[in-house]
């Protein structure tokens, strides 16, 4: 098992496509094998969010899911997209303002008339802000 | 919810019988070697010669335990073994036993029809293994389970598998039976010491082989038998009893054997031995049990029956009669608890295996142990549940925890099995999971506790934490279990309320990992599969290339090719890899292809490299329009236009909606013609940072001789593919015209694209292009609707004509006003002859000269044939009666003419009709661009002014202005006359010259003076009159010039209402310094009336000066002329009034002095003082003159006589017009005469 001490994948999925991914990390250099088992620990997770989603009245989903000591963060807006945070380190107060503050960069991203929930984000001030607001609160 | 619950309820019912099953009374089987012989003759043991009767239905026997009260057995299932097998194997054997048994299972039929690209199909699979029976337990887990639960067999702890009853089977053959069945107990009896008791149930059996010895023989010997051990302990069973059928052939017998022979390990155990199962005798034992007849499997049935139902259940009973009776006597009771629980630490614990206490048979937990395990299989429950509590405080006080955990457990499976309280069975497995772990050294009991629970739990229909329950059972390195395990708890996902599918990927990804680990591919390559139906739509990149990676290694592992193909052309898009790993995906896939492939062209892949643009794809197609090169990029507009003024109306009546014929009309089509390109735009991009080659590509056509129904794949015999190569660098993009002539008349229908990429694979795609769907869809007609350009069916029709027409020596660059000539072939060059052509150009800008038919391969100029054209509005058009034959060429001089600025673009357009006209298509117009840069030169601009003193002159004025930042323009004397006026410059240059010289960016006016010639015609407005002053000098032919003047007049804006318009043209050189050649031009330009307010014009003229001898007579008469000059563009009515002065008392300027009437006066008075006493003047004659319809630009002129009656100077200004509108009903509007001045002197002195 890969182990890094500050994983964090950022995944953003409108319906079932990510439109937009984010590795964050602190000084680690990519492992190969990471990426797709990222992928499947993130992807497996949207079946707990899927049921998480109807037992909560807030945005913020907190842990839905762990795959050893790998752990999914998830938080959904209202249009039901989804993002997704996999860390392997506990920072719970950090995690919901990253969400909080993406969300509204997201509404900006949505704003254009142009953009449906499947459409990848490929924003390069996004991508930015984002790895500045990971840099605030994750790292 | 009703369904899960049934579905629970059956498993349930699944897992009950399966633990009756595999807990049913074992009984040992010895036999003499004979009887082994005489079933070897059909390739059976004894012991498996029983197995498929074992299982006992409806026996409705009544048992009485312990309970006052009798219940009956329905059900029983006995277990036989052979003594030598009966002991438990290592667990290094069982390991090797497992993967050996799974990795020799066939499972290639499992996961038929779950595709990997379709999720669909995985829906279908998981919805139709939900509805099964059997849950979704895959085969080889139900084999897994039994192998596993096989292995675990005869432990120690456990009292189980014992056996209850011994089965001593003899030949019938020996003639001292009875001896030979005393020796054979006494030998089963010292090789099985271990199990054998002397309270063991024996039974004897007398086998008799039919083939071998009389029946009556061994009847007489049973009977012997049974005076030796008793009545009810002896049985006979025959053998081999089939007599074969010569005539028939024998009938199939049913293979009722197979599936209970398990394979035996190779260190023996676990209730197996090996058989040879190709049949000793080796005559027509080749199937299983091929010499039973239906006597002697009845003779086995009715033993087996005989057995169970008065020999082993009246043993059982007594047996748990005798336990349960020594039981109460030493440990129910208060004495005996108080007595258990003081004495009890006392006890030996000598026997102690591995820090645990051991129990041997005499020791009254294992009484009790076994009491409970008989019971069990008596189906008592409630008293095998009382006695594994009983004695599990024992294990548990003792810290006996493997003991403990199997009492616990059975314990659990007796509340299962009176379907008590689910909680209380969990509770019970939950504490021997946890007992087998403090144990820790036998894991493999901890796994079958965990996998019992899980059962369990997923029969309480709560699969979750069954699965929770598997993940915990992975607990060592052992990747098959593992494997087993995640995918049984995959599937277990399924069944959730919800069905997890993407946890169901996870964990199936996870059991293809663990199953490639351990060297089982196939079932590897069967969880890689069902991944990639739920990742069928490739969103998650990583996964979907890793997934493919993975199973593109295991499919070449199993040598499943084709597979491995599809996989590794899946890598072929990852984009994310650096060019080295893409380079060996490339490379190993086209290995793949290379072999399954073979050359062979009909097989195609779907490649997704290079990516073709399927959604996009732009037709270049002739129907009735065609379109030379770079024609096809301009917009429809410009070419609509053109389109109505080249084709004539009389073509196209029949063609409105009215008359058109609906139902025929197929506008999913295309047309086109027989032998001619369709070429077809298609965009391929290399994703990949390596370099492609791709080669042979083609369109993929379908051609139909007949109609839409009837499409085959098309032959070189009617259709001719272009095949194009190129080579694609890194990420880069190509847009590649494929093209496709059809040969003989019927359909045509593009499927797609082929390509060959890089020498080795075949690769296809089909094209999809997007569009509404269509209402109503024929037989073989597309569903979608498509613009022209985007459809791919065409209808071909016979061979129609077709021009090319090329432009020679056509300008790179001109200025606005030049005047270029160029050349222009025309060529047929289709396959019938054509005529009636005509021919136009946007804003007129291509003039064309008369055709010269060139010969072929003529060089007697005098013999070309020459082809007048005949200009009307623009529009050039060519005899009727020409016709150009196919092949044939002509040639015209073409003169460009624009006074547009910038890149202009000439269009024009040919049209042609075909000499056979085909109903479908009567004409065709070939569309052609030329561009050409236009920089800016001369600007005329001015205005036209009315002359005062005639009107019969106009005086315009000229402004010119040089546009151009670069040179210096000439513009030469501007022009003569035309056809009415006499033009004249008033100001000229002082040099004398006609050439005005107007430098970069400046400007510069002219006057010029227009006067009428004569009362010939009147100005029309048009240029046709319009002579220039240097016509010949320019060169030109009068057609080209009538052309030019015809398209100056269209190109200037129309005059508003009611102005006047009067053309002027000008002609310019200029030495340029951009081209460094002399260029020339002619500009023009319409001059506009200003003064629009003022529409009539009024002039009198008078004779200068007048000498009357007022002597002789007293009235001077002087005769005017009032002239009336409509400027305006419509007809004016009106009337000319002449105030009579006398009357009107208006002497001008002759007022008597000191009349006093105004301040005004003053200044008249002292002006005019020698007019003083001067009578007034009037009008005599006709004093009213009216006037009816005076055309635009028509002069009337009225005689008028003044009455002068003293000599003087005298100002005449009464006179007035009033006029109107004729054509509307317009008020009145009045025009003052302008005064004028008569000086009269007396002639007297």
């Amino acid at each position: 098992m890969p182990r890094d001490s500050t994983t964090l994948t950022f995944v953003i999925v409108g319906e079932e496509t990510p439109i937009y991914e984010c590795e964050i990390k602190a000084g680690a250099k990519r492992e190969e094998t990471v990426n797709y088992l990222h992928e499947f620990v993130l992807h497996a997770s949207l079946d707990n969010i899927d049921e998480a989603i109807w037992t909560t009245q807030s945005c913020y989903l907190k842990q839905v899911d762990r795959y050893y000591d790998l752990t999914v963060s998830a938080y959904a807006t209202s249009s039901l997209v989804k993002f997704l945070l996999l860390h392997d380190s506990k920072n719970d107060d950090g995690i919901r303002n990253f969400f909080h503050d993406i969300h509204e960069y997201y509404i900006k991203i949505m704003l254009n008339p142009f953009h449906t929930p499947t459409t990848k984000i490929k924003s390069k001030p996004f991508d930015e802000k984002v790895k500045l607001l990971a840099q605030k609160y994750l790292l | 919810m009703a369904v899960l619950s049934a579905r629970a309820h059956r498993t349930l019912q699944d897992l009950q019988e399966e633990v009756a099953e595999r807990t049913g009374p074992s009984c040992l089987v010895s036999c003499s070697p004979e009887v082994d012989s005489y079933c070897q003759k059909s390739g059976l043991s004894f012991v498996h010669l029983l197995r498929p009767f074992c299982q006992l239905k409806n026996v409705n026997a009544p048992v009485r335990t312990v309970g006052d009260s009798a219940y009956r057995i329905q059900d029983l299932t006995i277990r036989v073994y052979d003594g030598r097998t009966m002991y438990q194997p290592t667990v290094a054997q069982g390991d090797d036993h497992l993967a050996h048994v799974l990795s020799s299972y066939r499972v290639e039929k499992e996961i038929e029809g779950v595709d990997a690209g379709s999720e669909e199909s995985l829906r279908g699979y998981l919805n139709s293994k939900i509805e099964r029976a059997r849950e979704v337990k895959v085969p080889w887990w139900r084999k897994f389970r039994q192998e596993y639960d096989r292995l675990l067999l005869f432990g120690t702890h456990e009292t189980l598998d014992l056996p209850v009853a011994a089965i001593i089977a003899v030949n019938s053959s020996d003639p001292d039976v009875v001896s030979k069945t005393k020796a054979l107990v006494e030998r089963t009896r010292q090789e099985h010491a271990d199990v054998w008791n002397p309270n063991l149930l024996k039974h004897f059996v007398l086998v008799h082989d039919c083939q071998n010895g009389d029946m009556e023989m061994a009847k007489r010997q049973l009977e012997g038998m049974k005076l030796a051990f008793g009545k009810n302990e002896c049985h006979m069973v025959h053998l081999n009893g089939k007599v074969p059928d010569l005539l028939n052939g024998t009938p199939p017998i049913p293979d009722l054997w197979s599936e209970c022979i398990k394979e035996s390990l190779p260190g023996g155990g676990a209730g197996e031995f090996k058989v040879q199962t190709s049949g000793a005798g080796g005559d027509e034992g080749s199937t299983l049990g091929s010499l039973l007849s239906d006597e002697d499997i009845n003779s086995v049935i009715s033993f087996l029956k005989d057995f169970v139902v008065k020999r082993l259940i009246p043993h059982l009973e007594n047996r748990i009669r005798y336990f349960n009776h020594h039981i109460s006597s030493t440990r129910k009771g208060m004495r005996n608890q108080f007595k258990n629980y003081w004495f009890r630490k006392e006890k030996d614990n000598s026997l102690a295996v591995n820090g645990e206490p051991a129990y041997g048979p005499q020791s009254i937990e294992f009484q009790i142990r076994h009491l409970g395990d008989l019971s069990f299989m008596m189906k008592d429950f409630e008293l095998a549940l009382s006695s594994y509590r009983l004695v599990s405080n024992d294990f548990k006080s003792d810290k006996a925890w493997k003991n403990y955990g199997g009492s616990m457990e059975m314990a659990g499976l007796c509340i299962v099995m009176m379907k008590g309280s689910q909680r209380e069975a969990e509770t019970c497995l939950d504490s021997a999971f946890s007992a087998y772990q403090r144990h820790g050294k036998d894991w493999k009991l901890t796994v079958r506790s965990l996998l019992v629970l899980s059962e369990v739990l997923v029969a309480s229909d709560r699969p979750r934490e069954a699965i929770g329950a598997l993940k915990a059972a992975i607990i060592d390195n052992n990747h098959l279990r593992a494997a087993l395990l995640l995918e049984q708890a995959a599937y277990l996902y399924i069944l959730s309320p919800k069905p997890l599918f993407r946890k169901f990927a996870f964990h199936m990804a996870l059991a293809g990992r663990h199953y490639s680990t351990c060297g089982n591919h196939n079932l590897s390559a069967q969880a890689y599969t069902l991944v990639l139906a739920v990742h069928s739509k490739h969103n998650w990149p990583f996964i979907d290339e890793h997934m493919h990676f993975s199973l593109g290694k295991e499919s070449k592992q199993i040598e499943n090719t084709p597979l491995a193909l599809q996989c590794w052309m899946r890598l072929l898009v990852a984009i994310y890899q650096p060019a080295n790993v893409q380079q060996q995906y490339l490379d190993e896939f086209l290995k793949l292809s290379e072999a399954v492939q073979a050359g062979n062209k009909s097989n195609m892949l779907p490649l997704l490299l290079p990516n073709v643009d399927v959604e996009n794809v732009y037709v270049h197609f002739d129907d009735f329009r065609c379109f030379s090169a770079g024609a096809y990029a301009q917009s429809e507009q410009v070419w609509s236009r053109l389109d109505e003024r080249v084709i004539p109306p009389a073509i196209l009546s029949g063609q409105n909606w009215l008359q058109a014929d609906l139902s025929s009309s197929k506008d999913y089509l295309n047309l086109c013609g027989a032998q001619e390109e369709i070429g077809v735009d298609v965009e391929f991009a290399n994703v990949l940072q390596v370099t492609i080659k791709v080669q042979d590509v083609h369109l993929d056509c379908s051609y139909s001789a007949t109609d839409i129904k009837g499409f085959q794949s098309s032959s070189a015999e009617d259709v001719e593919v272009k095949h194009e190569q190129f080579t694609l660098l890194p990420l880069e993009k190509t847009l590649i015209r494929l093209r496709v002539s059809v040969k003989k008349p019927g359909m045509l229908r593009i499927n797609g694209v082929r390509w060959l990429l890089c020498g080795i694979a075949y690769g296809a795609q089909e094209f999809d292009i997007r569009g509404p769907k269509r209402k109503k869809v024929g037989e073989g007609e597309p569903h979608r609707d498509h613009p022209p350009h985007r459809r791919l069916l065409f209808e071909v029709l016979p061979t129609i004509p077709r021009i090319q027409a090329t432009f020679s020596e056509f300008p790179e660059n001109m200025y606005a006003g030049e005047i270029c000539k160029c050349g222009l072939t025309i060529e047929n060059t289709g396959a019938a002859p054509l005529h009636a052509m005509r021919i136009v150009s946007t804003n007129n800008s291509l003039i064309f000269g008369k055709f010269i038919l060139a010969q072929e391969e003529s060089l007697i100029d005098f013999d070309q044939q020459s082809v007048e054209t005949v200009n009307s509005g623009g529009v050039y058009s060519l005899p009727e009666d020409f016709t150009l034959n196919p092949g044939a060429k002509m040639q015209c001089s073409v003169w460009i003419y624009t006074t547009q600025v910038g890149n202009v673009g000439m269009h024009s357009a040919f049209y042609f009709q075909p000499k056979q006209s085909h109903a479908k298509m009567k004409f065709r117009v070939l569309h052609c661009t030329q561009h050409v840069q236009v920089f800016p030169s001369i600007q005329l601009s001015g205005e036209m002014l009315l002359s005062e003193v005639s009107t019969k002159q106009l005086v315009l004025h000229t402004k010119i202005r040089n546009c151009n930042t670069q040179d210096t323009f000439f513009v030469e004397k501007l022009v003569e006359s035309n056809g009415t006026h006499d033009l004249n410059v008033i100001c000229a240059r002082s040099d004398d010259s006609n050439t005005h010289r107007v430098n970069p960016k400046e400007q510069t006016a002219i006057f010029i003076e227009a006067d009428e010639k004569g009362a010939a015609g009147k100005l029309d407005g048009s240029m046709q009159g319009l002579n220039l002053a240097g016509e010949s000098m320019l060169g030109l032919e009068p057609c080209v010039l009538r052309s030019l003047k015809e398209s100056l007049r269209l190109s200037t804006p129309e005059a508003q209402a009611g102005g006047m318009k009067f053309p002027l043209l000008a002609s310019w050189h200029t030495n340029s310094r951009v081209t460094a050649r002399e260029h020339s031009g002619v500009i023009g330009m319409n001059f506009l009336m200003k003064g629009q307010d003022k529409p009539m014009h009024m002039t009198v003229s008078y004779p200068q000066r007048i000498v009357h001898n007022f002597g002789g007579d007293a009235v001077c008469m002087v005769p005017c002329t009032i002239s009336i000059f409509n400027a305006s563009q419509q007809s004016i009515q009106g009337t000319l009034n002449l105030d009579n002065a006398v009357h009107n008392t208006k002497p001008s300027w002759t007022m008597p002095k000191g009349s006093g009437q105004g301040p005004n006066d003053e200044s008249m008075e002292s002006e005019g003082s020698d007019l003083s006493g001067c009578p007034s003047y009037c009008w005599c004659g006709k004093l009213v003159h009216k006037f009816y319809d005076v055309q635009p630009w028509e002069t009337k002129e009225v005689a008028a006589t003044v009455c002068i009656f003293a000599p003087g100077c005298y100002e005449v200004d009464a006179f007035r017009l009033q006029w109107s509108f004729s054509n509307a009903n317009f008020s009145q509007n009045e025009l003052e005469g302008t005064k004028f001045c008569l000086n009269v002197s007396d002639g007297r002195l």
